[in-house]
C-alpha cells in the first residue's frame, strides 16, 4: 500500500507540473487549446536529441535546461500565431483546431525522425535505487519528483508573491481593463506563453527520463492536466495541484483496482463529467461568450 | 485497377463521414471531433453482427443504428456544453472510445482487432467494390439533398442564426438538434461498416483522433461550397497525398507525411480565413 502510495504521489508531481503549465496559459486567455500536447513530448524528444547519447548529472542539467528554453521558444511562436487570428466569437474554436492541426503535423514529424515506438532516456540508469519505509523508488523518479515540485513551487512564487505575477493575475482577471490602465497584453501573453509552454518541456523531459514517450503520447499527458485545472475551478495554483493529487489519486486507484490500461479512461471519463456537469468548466466567474 | 479502386473507396467513403458532418455542423454551429468514434461504433457492431450470421444489408442497417443510438445517447449530455466546450467534450469522447476499444479485449479483441470480416456476398473484384460504395454514396446524398429542402433543415438553419428566438417561439431546439448530431453519426455507422466489410480487419487504430481532425479538414477545405467543393476536397485530402507513396524512399513515411499535408491544409486554411475575417471585420 505504501508503494502505491508513493507511485501515486511520484505521478502526482508530474501531473501537477503539467498542469499548472496549461494553467497559466488558460487562465488569462481562457480558451482550449493542444500545444501542450504537442510540446512536451517535444521538450522529451530536444533533450534526448540533444544529450539522448549521453548520461550522468551534467547531461541531465543540460537537457532539462536545453528543453525547457527550446519548448519556450515554441510556445512564444505558437501564441504569436494564436495573436494573427483577431477576435470574433468563433476565435476559441479556431484557436482549438488550429492549435490541433499543429498537434498533428508536429506528432508526424517527430514520428518521422524518431519513430513511433517508446522512447526512454535513462540517463541516471547507474544510480542505486532509493529504498526507504518499505517504499523503492528509482534515483530518477526522486530527482523528476523534486524538479516537478521545484518548478510548481517557483511559478507559484512568481504567480502569487511577484509584481510580474501580480500584472499577471490582473490581465486574468479583466484583460480589457488591464490594458486600458496601459499593462502590455501582448508582452504578457507572450511570457504567459514562455513559461506555460517551458513548464510543459520540462515535465516533458522529466516523463522521457522514467517512462519514456512516444510521438502520439500527447493528449495522454494533456487531458488529465485539463481535468485538473477544471476539477479545480481554474482560479489558483494551489487549487490546480489540488485537482492533480484528485486526478493521481483515481488513476492510481483505479490501477490498483482495475488495471493500469483503464487509468486513462476513467480520467476521459471524469474529465468528460466535469464538461457536462458544468458546460462551462468550473470557473466561478465564466462569462465567455461561447 | 485495384489501386484505383481501392482509392476511389477511400475518397468515397470520407466524402460520405464529411458530409454527415458538414450537415451537422453546418446546421448547429457546433464542431464534432468524435465522428471517427461512431465510424468505430458501426465497424464493431457491424462485425460482431455478421460473426453471429447476419447478412450485409442488415450488417449495414445495424452498424447505422448502433451508431444512432450511442449518439442519441451522447447527445443527450454533450449538447450541454457549447463553442470550444463541445468541441474538447468530443475529443474526450472520442479518446475514451479508443481506450475502450484497445481495452475491452472480451468485445473487440483489444489492440488485436476483429480479422477474418466476411466480405459483401456475391460482390467480387475491386470494381464490384467500388460499384457498391458508389451506390450507397449517391443513396447518401441523395437523402442529404432532399434534407436540406426539408422544414427540418430549415428550423435548424434559423436555430444557428438565432436560438433564443426560435425556443420563444415555441422549438424545442434541444431535440432537433440532437436529432442532426444523431443522423450524421448514424452516417458514420453506415460508412464504418462498410468499411469492416471491405477490409475484412479492423483494430482501434484505423478510428482515432487523426481521423476525426481529417473528417473536419475536409469539411473545412470544402467552405460553403456545394457538394461538389466537398467532393472535390476529398479528393484532395484523401487521393492527393496517397501519391506521396511514389516518393522514392518515402514509402514507409507516407502516413506520416500524408497526415503532415492535410494538418498543414487545415492550419493554413483556417489562419488565412480568419485572419482575413477578423481584418474585414475591423475595418
Amino acid at each position: 500500500m505504501s508503494q502505491l502510495a508513493a507511485n501515486v504521489f511520484y505521478s502526482f508531481t508530474l501531473q501537477s507540473l503539467l498542469a499548472t503549465a496549461f494553467f497559466i496559459w488558460f487562465r488569462p486567455t481562457r480558451y482550449f487549446h493542444a500545444t501542450h500536447a504537442m510540446i512536451a513530448p517535444l521538450g522529451a524528444y530536444a533533450a534526448i536529441y540533444l544529450w539522448g547519447a549521453e548520461t550522468g548529472w551534467v547531461a541531465l542539467v543540460s537537457a532539462l535546461a536545453g528543453a525547457t528554453l527550446t519548448a519556450a521558444a515554441m510556445g512564444v511562436a505558437v501564441e504569436a500565431l494564436y495573436a494573427r487570428l483577431g477576435g470574433g466569437r468563433d476565435r476559441p474554436l479556431v484557436i482549438l483546431v488550429v492549435s490541433l492541426a499543429i498537434y498533428a503535423i508536429a506528432q508526424n514529424v517527430l514520428a518521422i525522425a524518431f519513430g513511433e515506438r517508446i522512447v526512454r532516456w535513462p540517463a541516471l540508469a547507474d544510480a542505486q535505487a532509493v529504498s526507504t519505509m518499505g517504499v523503492e523508488l528509482s534515483v530518477t523518479q526522486v530527482v523528476a519528483a523534486g524538479v516537478a515540485i521545484a518548478a510548481v513551487v517557483a511559478i507559484w512564487c512568481w504567480w502569487e508573491l511577484s509584481a510580474a505575477g501580480r500584472t499577471a493575475r490582473a490581465l486574468s482577471d479583466n484583460p480589457e481593463l488591464a490594458d486600458i490602465v496601459g499593462v502590455d497584453t501582448r508582452a504578457i501573453s507572450r511570457a504567459f506563453a514562455a513559461i506555460s509552454a517551458g513548464c510543459a518541456g520540462l515535465a516533458g523531459v522529466l516523463i522521457v527520463l522514467d517512462v519514456g514517450v512516444t510521438p502520439s503520447e500527447g493528449f495522454n499527458l494533456l487531458i488529465p492536466a485539463i481535468t485538473a485545472v477544471l476539477l479545480s475551478g481554474a482560479r489558483s495554483i494551489s487549487g490546480v495541484v489540488t485537482g492533480a493529487a484528485l486526478v493521481a489519486t483515481l488513476q492510481g486507484t483505479t490501477a490498483f483496482l482495475l488495471g493500469s490500461k483503464w487509468e486513462d479512461f476513467v480520467v476521459y471519463a471524469l474529465l468528460a463529467a466535469i464538461l457536462v456537469a458544468r458546460p462551462l468548466g468550473l470557473q466561478s466567474n465564466a462569462t465567455r461568450e461561447a | 485497377m485495384a489501386y484505383w479502386a481501392h482509392l476511389f473507396i477511400s475518397v468515397a467513403m470520407f466524402f460520405m463521414l464529411a458530409l454527415g458532418l458538414r450537415f451537422f455542423s453546418a446546421k448547429t454551429g457546433a464542431i464534432s471531433l468524435m465522428h471517427a468514434a461512431f465510424m468505430a461504433i458501426g465497424a464493431y457492431a457491424n462485425a460482431l453482427g455478421l460473426s453471429q450470421g447476419y447478412v450485409a444489408p442488415f450488417g449495414w442497417v445495424l452498424g447505422a443504428g448502433t451508431a444512432a443510438i450511442a449518439a442519441f445517447f451522447f447527445s443527450g449530455a454533450v449538447f450541454r456544453a457549447r463553442g470550444d466546450f463541445f468541441a474538447v467534450l468530443t475529443i474526450t469522447l472520442q479518446l475514451a472510445m479508443t481506450t475502450f476499444l484497445m481495452n475491452a479485449d472480451v468485445i473487440t479483441n483489444g489492440p488485436r482487432g476483429l480479422s477474418n470480416i466476411p466480405p459483401w456476398p456475391f460482390v467480387y473484384g475491386p470494381s464490384a467494390n467500388a460499384a457498391i460504395v458508389a451506390l450507397v454514396a449517391s443513396l447518401i446524398v441523395a437523402t442529404f439533398v432532399w434534407l436540406e429542402r426539408s422544414l427540418w433543415s430549415t428550423t435548424l438553419g434559423a436555430i444557428n442564426d438565432d436560438e433564443i428566438l426560435m425556443e420563444s417561439l415555441g422549438y424545442d431546439t434541444g431535440s432537433l438538434k440532437k436529432y442532426a448530431f444523431t443522423l450524421s453519426a448514424a452516417v458514420c455507422g453506415v460508412v464504418g461498416a462498410i468499411y469492416a466489410q471491405y477490409v475484412s480487419y479492423i483494430d482501434p487504430t484505423a478510428f482515432q483522433l487523426a481521423e476525426s481532425i481529417l473528417i473536419l479538414t475536409i469539411v473545412v477545405l470544402a467552405q460553403k461550397g456545394g457538394l461538389l467543393s466537398l467532393l472535390g476536397a476529398s479528393v484532395l485530402v484523401i487521393a492527393f497525398p496517397e501519391f506521396l507513396r511514389f516518393l522514392p524512399s518515402e514509402a514507409a513515411r507516407a502516413a506520416n507525411l500524408r497526415e503532415i499535408v492535410y494538418a498543414g491544409m487545415l492550419a493554413i486554411l483556417l489562419v488565412v480565413r480568419h485572419h482575413r475575417v477578423s481584418v474585414s471585420r475591423d475595418e
